[in-house]
């Protein structure tokens, strides 16, 4: 449920960025909101969310918070993670996936994915580049990283491994499209999307 | 900072500390000890030009069959499962079982147990075509499905479901979806049976053929958790690993070569340490073509394996065996072997003739007219038609008989038997 969820916040975050949400009224906002919340979340076989959960498998919590983000800022909600925030978690995973990824599908011996059954030095590692972000007052980074974390306790998706709840493709075709447009680090304040 | 900045400062550190705790399952706070449960001692293996009965599992109810694998039930009979339809990766593909008696030395009818629609209703997304299915028997009489899915693309776009019975095998109830890969959940398939560990966990074989080609061991709790992966080669090397245990801690695997340039032999690689690390991948003394293998340890040093055991095609199928831990093989049986046919493509009449020479081996077809035209259909072509002996897998039940499961043709699930210490049936 969990995994719909993240999928149907993903996908109405990329209907409303699809529909140049910044142009729109509050009005049209909130309503494009809804319409792709009603469509992702139809019940299967119906739903959009249930359908690219078979293509894509289920996107992390990390990517379902930036979804909900944005769609409280675009719903003129007041913006919970400033754009530099965004930015520093952007580049953290295009950091991390270039070799990730190789690895984890066998381009070596060594298998990172691995240690997200369990690993004390990977939990070390995520505590202390939390640690970091806490130093920076970037709280926004430490609280979807603790969010993933507990949602991993818990098994909120499907997966039992660690990554998968930090970490997605989409998530980095994200970043990698927040990187690359947006290459000077945005204002943290002002940008509210309440205009309509 | 306000006294109230510094308050929000200390909690979010006091969660990260909290995250940290969240992050670590409580598996990885206990060590883990766990052995390999080795193979029954002192079990005398066949011996050549011994009796094997020849049988099929499946009715040749439906066109194409493929990938069999068995279980033993309590009761020392044995459940096999396959998938079936009209061809491989159809969309009418399910999975088909049978049960047989050792007593009565007779497979039941053949039954479809289930299709990808049900995969698909339960856990909520497309599911194109179902695959291989490896049975997994616990120790409190469940009995769990490994199934292979694909919602879209080919083989390499699979992923891995579990089903469990509570009956034997006869209703199944899907429980998970294995996530085994951080990309799209691609590619992983199951093939060969599980190893055992101390702990009540298996290893499960697994094998990726996306980005990479190359085995796991996949390490599993009895209600499906996995706890750990241990690689089994990487690159785009070998697939299909099969891994026969020694002793508590050392365990060889064999694995379908799927190289060109050191093509023709079967990859080979051992562990010291109950599975948790492998040595990198060597050519074994096993010739095979790209194709799966079966096999049973029956003592430290004493291996079983159902191969193709040639280096170019699937056939020939034999049973071989080492008594060296693997310097040396002889063949103990041979199931099947057109090697003077090969690359000698043959007319309808003359290939559905010697198949059915093969079929007055085997015991209680009910309808060879039909195996023999499933047979041409799958394998002849405007070419000519061609032999195909593969997948072979290989169980000893708790009284040392052996069984091998294959598919004939793709056309039967073909069923080999030896009895340990009596005359076959």
């Amino acid at each position: 449920m969990t995994g719909t969820l993240v999928m149907a916040a993903a996908l109405a975050a990329v209907v409303l960025a699809l529909a140049g949400w910044r142009r729109r009224t509050l009005l049209q906002r909130r309503v494009l909101t809804m319409l792709a919340l009603v469509v992702a979340l139809l019940p299967w076989p119906f739903g959009a969310a249930h359908w690219l959960e078979g293509l894509l498998s289920q996107l992390s919590i990390t990517s379902g918070l930036l979804a909900v983000i944005m769609l409280m800022r675009a719903n003129g909600m007041p913006s919970v993670m400033p754009d530099d925030q965004r930015r520093m978690l952007c580049v953290v995973v295009l950091l991390v996936a270039p070799w990730f990824y190789p690895l984890s599908l066998g381009a070596a011996a060594l298998d990172p994915y691995a240690w997200g059954f369990g690993d004390f030095r990977f939990s070390t590692a995520l505590l202390l580049l939390g640690l970091a972000a806490w130093v920076s007052r970037a709280y926004a980074l430490c609280l979807i990283l603790v969010l993933g974390q507990v949602a991993f306790h818990f098994r909120l998706l499907h997966s039992d491994n660690l990554w998968d709840y930090l970490l997605d493709p989409a998530l980095v075709v994200y970043a990698l499209v927040t990187v690359v447009r947006r290459p000077a680090p945005a204002p943290s304040a002002g940008e509210t999307g309440a205009r309509g | 900072m306000s006294g109230r900045d510094k308050a929000f400062h200390l909690m979010v550190g006091l969660l990260l500390v909290l995250g940290y705790f969240a992050s670590t399952p409580a598996h990885i706070w206990q060590p883990d000890n766990a052995v390999l449960v080795p193979p029954e001692a002192g079990q005398a293996g066949p011996r050549p030009g011994q009796p094997w009965t020849l049988r099929a599992a499946s009715d040749a109810i439906t066109p194409l069959v493929h990938a069999g694998s068995m279980v033993e039930l309590p009761d020392g009979r044995l459940r096999a499962f396959w998938f079936a339809g009209r061809r491989e990766g159809g969309p009418d593909v399910g999975i088909h079982s049978a049960v047989f008696d050792p007593a009565t030395g007779q497979w039941s009818p053949e039954q479809r147990l289930f299709d990808r629609h049900r995969v698909a209703q339960r856990f909520g997304y497309t599911i194109r075509k179902l695959g291989n299915a490896l049975p997994v028997m616990s120790a409190d009489g469940r009995m769990r499905l490994f199934v292979v899915a694909v919602s879209f693309g080919g083989w390499a776009a699979s992923r891995l479901v579990v089903a469990e019975s509570t009956d034997l095998g006869e209703s199944w109830v899907f429980t998970d979806d294995l996530v085994l890969s951080p990309f799209l959940d691609l590619s992983y398939l199951v093939k060969t049976p599980p190893v055992r560990y101390s702990d009540g966990t298996i290893g499960l074989p697994v094998y990726h053929e996306f980005a990479g080609k190359f085995g796991e061991l996949l390490r599993l709790t009895p209600d499906n958790r996995i706890i750990d992966r241990y690689r089994i080669g990487h690159g785009r090397a070998a697939i299909q690993p099969l891994v026969l245990v020694r002793d508590d801690h050392r365990a060889v695997a064999f694995l379908r070569n799927e190289t060109r340039d050191r093509a023709g032999r079967v990859f080979f690689s051992a562990s010291e340490d109950a599975g948790r690390s492998w040595a990198p991948l060597e050519a074994s003394e096993v010739p095979g073509p790209s194709a799966a293998l079966g096999g049973i340890s029956l003592g430290p040093d004493h291996w079983l394996l159902g191969a193709n055991f040639n280096a170019y095609e699937r056939d020939e199928l034999h049973v071989v065996e080492s008594r060296d831990a693997g310097a040396s093989w002889q063949v103990i049986r041979t199931l099947a072997d057109r090697e003077t046919h090969r690359l000698k493509p043959l007319q309808p009449e003359a290939f559905r003739e010697l198949l059915a020479q093969e079929l007055k081996q085997f015991v209680g077809i009910a309808d060879p007219a039909t195996v023999l035209n499933r047979a041409a259909m799958q394998k002849c072509t405007p070419m000519g038609c061609e032999f195909q002996y593969d997948y072979p897998f290989v169980l000893r039940t708790r009284n040392g008989d052996i069984h091998v499961l294959y598919t004939w043709n793709k056309s039967l699930i073909a069923h080999a038997y030896w009895q340990a210490g009596g005359e076959a049936q």
